[in-house]
């Protein structure tokens, strides 16, 4: 078959090729060679029409090149190629919503090291939250505290207390309790809901409840009874679910010890935390 | 080889009843080892696109290669694939954009290889013919 016009030998050539995605980068390249070879041609004095037909004859056969070319650009290579890069960017996504996504909150899982940090100086207390500034009523003279336990099994959760501290504010007293819990990803989709349902007893009686750590003036602006919040920060530790457990105790007298009660189906349990009397 | 091996060899070949089209498929496969070495020996002087390389391996050949100028394209292409060079593109003094090859390292150990599988052949064919030509 002759071919005319480079158009048509383009054409010819590309027909062959399967993987489409790359025609358009051979089709440009193929007829920049043409183009170039055209132009010498006519720039040493050829006729337009001859330097044209010649410049293609020189290509040779569309149809063995195109098929030369599809062994070069396999179809299987390409799409295998494309599946790749498509992977990656998948792979790039899913790492980046799952760093900033709510399970996997940086800061959440630096502060569930640090929920709070205490600064004692010459007797006097002073906690604060996550950063924020004190509130004046995480100001005040240390009265009790507790170290690190140890971890304890407690049906699907290992619960390890990290620290309490309980001080003397506004003539009444506040117990921190922070505690590492972490449970089985066969319970994935099961998150626990400590906010709410956990229950917070001392040696006084129990504790309200209350959802927010602000709502002292909600409660009435009293101690009595005594309130407690609580707040739960999860996030995933190499595929395990790992909570920041932290209990806020409002009481009147000092907290000796706390329990922490959760109900939990038929596998209900219990976390007493002892505090020890600073000297 | 003997001369019984050769002898086989061929008794093989003739067994074996190569035709015409195989005989056309592997002249085909060495014509275009030679091309990708000759290729490559152009692009360790410097970056080109097809056409320039067309332009000098006739120059650099005086003419003596008479290859069309498409099927360059597939063996350029198949380097990229292995790696041996890569591609990028670049605006010609005519405002052409044109796509460059450049020699990669593998590319560069490549071509040592095959410059010297072809110096040992020719060496080899050139012994051959000294000694018929004596004889």
């Amino acid at each position: 078959m002759e071919y005319k016009r480079f158009g048509e030998w383009r054409e010819a050539a590309l027909n062959q090729v399967r993987y489409w995605p790359d025609h358009d980068a051979i089709g440009r390249e193929l007829e920049s060679h043409y183009e170039d070879h055209r132009d010498d041609l006519i720039r040493i004095g050829w006729p337009q029409e001859e330097a044209e037909a010649h410049a293609l004859a020189a290509l040779g056969d569309p149809e063995a090149v195109g098929k030369a070319l599809d062994r070069e650009h396999s179809p299987w290579l390409g799409r295998l190629f494309t599946v790749s890069r498509v992977a990656l960017v998948i792979t790039c996504f899913l790492y980046v919503s799952l760093i900033f996504s709510n399970d996997f909150d940086l800061t959440h899982f630096v502060n569930s090291f640090r929920p709070f940090s205490v600064k004692e100086a010459a007797g006097e207390l002073r906690v604060e939250w996550y950063n924020e500034e004190a509130h004046p009523a995480y100001l005040g003279d240390c009265v009790a505290t507790a170290g690190r336990g140890r971890a304890v099994q407690a049906c699907d959760f290992t619960l390890t207390p990290v620290k309490a501290l309980e001080w003397e504010t506004y003539g009444a007293y506040r117990t921190l309790i922070t505690i590492q819990v972490e449970w089985s990803p066969r319970y994935w989709g099961m998150e626990p809901t400590f906010d709410d349902e956990l229950c917070v007893r001392y040696n006084g009686g129990e504790a309200d409840n209350i959802r927010s750590r602000f709502g002292f003036y909600e409660h009435g602006g009293s101690y009595e009874p005594a309130w407690a919040h609580v707040h739960a920060n999860s996030y995933s530790v190499r595929g395990f679910r790992n909570t920041a457990l932290s209990v806020e105790l409002a009481t009147e007298e000092p907290a000796e010890w706390v329990e922490l009660y959760y109900p939990y189906g038929d596998n209900d349990w219990t976390l007493r935390v002892e505090l020890e009397a600073v000297e | 080889l003997t001369y019984i091996e050769q002898r086989g060899i061929i008794q093989y070949i003739e067994f074996r009843g190569i035709d015409q089209e195989e005989e056309e498929a592997a002249m085909k496969k060495r014509t275009m080892e030679h091309t990708e070495l000759l290729v490559l020996s152009l692009l360790s002087q410097g970056d080109l696109y097809g056409y320039q390389m067309i332009v000098e391996l006739e120059r650099r050949s005086e003419h003596a290669f008479d290859m069309k100028e498409g099927t360059l394209y597939p063996i350029l292409h198949g380097l990229e694939r292995q790696g041996a060079v890569e591609a990028y593109e670049a605006e010609g003094p005519n405002g052409r954009v044109r796509k460059y090859y450049r020699l990669t390292k593998k590319g560069g150990k490549y071509l040592k290889d095959q410059r010297e599988e072809w110096r040992s052949y020719s060496e080899a064919v050139n012994a051959v013919l000294r000694s018929c030509e004596a004889g």
